[in-house]
């Protein structure tokens, strides 16, 4: 900027040479002119905005038509990543020696991508390459697209969203960067009760409204039923890949901001699973409440999620079908909090701890004997270090039971960033 | 469903349409007269600057927008543009005469809508001051989902209180 300035400045300097007939304070003046539009300009350019049309003088209210959407259009990137450790004991919970295991993972890499066709329609996308991406020689990879959807902007408190979303429940689920939450790995029920991350095709609204509330509802592809195990709803997800939709689903969320940094809020999804077109319908309903507290350093988040489902139409799915061991009543819930001590610095330092417990088998149907490993608490202890709040070097300590008494416990080292 | 919503986005308001710098002096500094002023730093008040904000400043021209009522400087508007993340957004910071910040406005950004702050996360700065206090670890409260913003924000408010203090000596004359 300041080069382009000199220049320009060094351009109307020499132009007296050709103006020669000018009295010097004329040129003066008129360079001085120059100099200022050309000021204004760049002004104008560098902030994206429109500015006073004169340099003084009193300004009275503006026309509407002065208004401007800043953003002409055009492309938006962003993406985030994570690399994760684990070391997992060998002895279980029982006494057991069953040989540890250990593990270091390019969990993930996402690119976001971003289109603004003009101040109304925008799209945005998540590209994700799990585990290295996917060849055929590692099959356990994965590229998936975790969302790709197209906003109509149309006011503050009504806009309508479509293609493939983002179920909006709990922290992780749209919120998932590594930076963004404490714990070198995501909290268990957040992947068990609410199967982070959960994405299917659909088309809904969301905006603002009066009171600092906020909400988004969608109406989706349902889940799969047949593919439901006793570890819970998890691979019943579709994710948007030629989703059998039968049998739809409507999912909202309603969260209240009643000051900065606290957030209380309400979460719903409920449908039919049986997406076969005949039989009994397999109904399945999440609910979810999470509150978090952000203040000074401390930061605070709990969340609790129960999720049923019809016993008739489960007992009514094949008796070889293990879908059948799905609980019909799963919950769990944790809390979280965490404590930045490196209060003078721009770095970060966070200490923290998470209890969670989760049943993902509370009740099954008569056929069906729960399996007490499902039946879980978790506690982690550990550490987040920011150099800049881009990036996070997580490490914690994960003590892992179960009633089954086959828990491991796991040491995990995890490096996140995102951008 | 495009069809059904596509009329409709002719008849309502924007969803961010944001003031122009005009419009977001007017606001802040009703019917006072609002005079240009370019301000070219010296090394020595750049480093002031940068020592006071706690954080980079972007060059050493810079414009002031300084309001008058009855010939009394009653305050002066910054404009601070900043990336979030890989875009830029540009804020007005409208500091007192006494040094303590008005109001701070978007008026230009360019990332997804959805990292944003909202206005009632912004009036936090309202009242501050250029103190250790203005900081996410202390009377800042952090912004779930848009960290980079919040960051972002913070960093410009505190550089224009640095500037403000430094070209004006804290309370303007």
């Amino acid at each position: 900027m300041r080069f382009t300035l000199t220049t320009l400045a060094l351009v109307l300097l020499a132009a007296p040479a050709f103006t020669q007939e000018t009295p010097a304070e004329a040129r003066l003046q008129d360079l001085e002119r120059k100099i200022e539009i050309l000021s204004k300009e760049l002004e104008t350019q560098k902030t994206g905005s429109i500015l006073p049309e004169s340099g003084d003088g009193a300004h009275g209210g503006s026309p509407a038509a002065s208004k401007v959407y800043a953003i002409k259009g055009g492309l938006s990137i962003g993406g985030y990543g994570e690399f994760l450790y684990q070391a997992k004991e060998g002895r279980r919970q029982d006494g057991a020696e069953g040989g540890g295991t250990k593990n270091l993972d390019a969990l993930r890499l996402v690119l976001y991508t971003g289109y603004k066709f003009n101040e109304r329609i925008v799209f945005n996308s998540e590209v994700e390459f799990e585990h290295g991406g996917y060849s055929d020689s590692h099959p356990k990879g994965e590229v998936i697209v975790e969302f790709a959807y197209l906003d109509f902007l149309l006011n503050p408190s009504f806009n309508v969203r479509a293609g493939q979303v983002l179920v909006p429940m709990g922290f992780i689920n749209e919120l998932h960067e590594p930076p963004a939450f404490l714990g070198a790995r995501r909290p268990l029920v957040e992947r068990s009760i609410i199967p982070a991350t959960w994405h299917e095709n659909g088309i809904g609204i969301h905006g603002d409204l009066p009171g600092h509330l906020s909400y988004r509802t969608y109406l989706l592809n349902g889940l799969r039923a047949d593919e439901f195990s006793a570890a819970g709803i998890r691979d019943g997800r579709q994710a948007g890949k030629e989703a059998n939709a039968q049998s739809l689903a409507w999912t909202g969320r309603l969260d209240w901001n009643p000051t900065p940094g606290a957030t209380l809020g309400l979460s719903f999804y409920t449908g039919n699973s049986n997406q076969s077109g005949h039989g009994e319908p397999i109904r399945t309903t999440l609910i979810e409440a999470h509150g978090e507290w952000r203040w000074r350093g401390l930061q605070a988040r709990g969340l609790y999620a129960q999720t049923r489902l019809s016993a008739p139409g489960v007992a009514a799915l094949n008796a070889e079908d293990p879908a059948r061991e799905v609980g019909t009543q799963q919950w769990g819930g944790y809390l979280e909090v965490g404590y930045d001590l490196l209060q003078g610095s721009r770095q970060a330092l966070i200490p923290y701890a998470r209890y969670e417990r989760l049943n993902t088998q509370a009740q099954v149907i008569a056929a069906v004997t729960p399996n007490l490993a499902n039946d879980t608490m978790a506690f982690t202890l550990g550490v987040s270090y920011k150099p800049i709040p881009n990036t996070a070097l997580k490490m914690d300590y994960q003590k892992l039971e179960n009633k089954a008494r086959t828990g491991r416990n796991q040491f995990n080292l995890a490096l996140g960033f995102y951008f | 469903m495009i069809r059904v919503f596509a009329p409709l986005a002719f008849t309502l308001p924007l969803f961010a349409a944001f003031p122009s710098s005009q419009e977001a002096l007017d606001q802040v500094f009703p019917g006072a007269q609002i005079t240009r002023r370019e301000h070219y730093l010296t090394d020595p008040q750049a480093q002031q600057v940068k020592a006071l904000a706690g954080t980079a400043l972007s060059g050493l021209w810079t414009i002031a927008y300084e309001a008058r009522l009855g010939g009394k400087l009653i305050g002066v508007g910054f404009f601070d543009t900043h990336r979030v993340r890989t875009l830029n957004e540009t804020v007005m910071v409208a500091v007192s005469a006494e040094g303590r910040i008005l109001r701070v406005e978007v008026v230009a950004f360019r990332e997804p809508l959805e990292y944003q702050a909202k206005q009632p996360w912004m009036k936090q700065f309202e009242g501050r001051e250029l103190d250790p206090e203005l900081s996410q670890k202390r009377a800042i409260r952090p912004l779930s989902g848009a960290t980079l913003t919040a960051q972002a924000l913070t960093d410009a408010a505190r550089r224009c209180l640095a500037l403000h203090q430094t070209l004006y000596g804290g309370a303007s004359k």
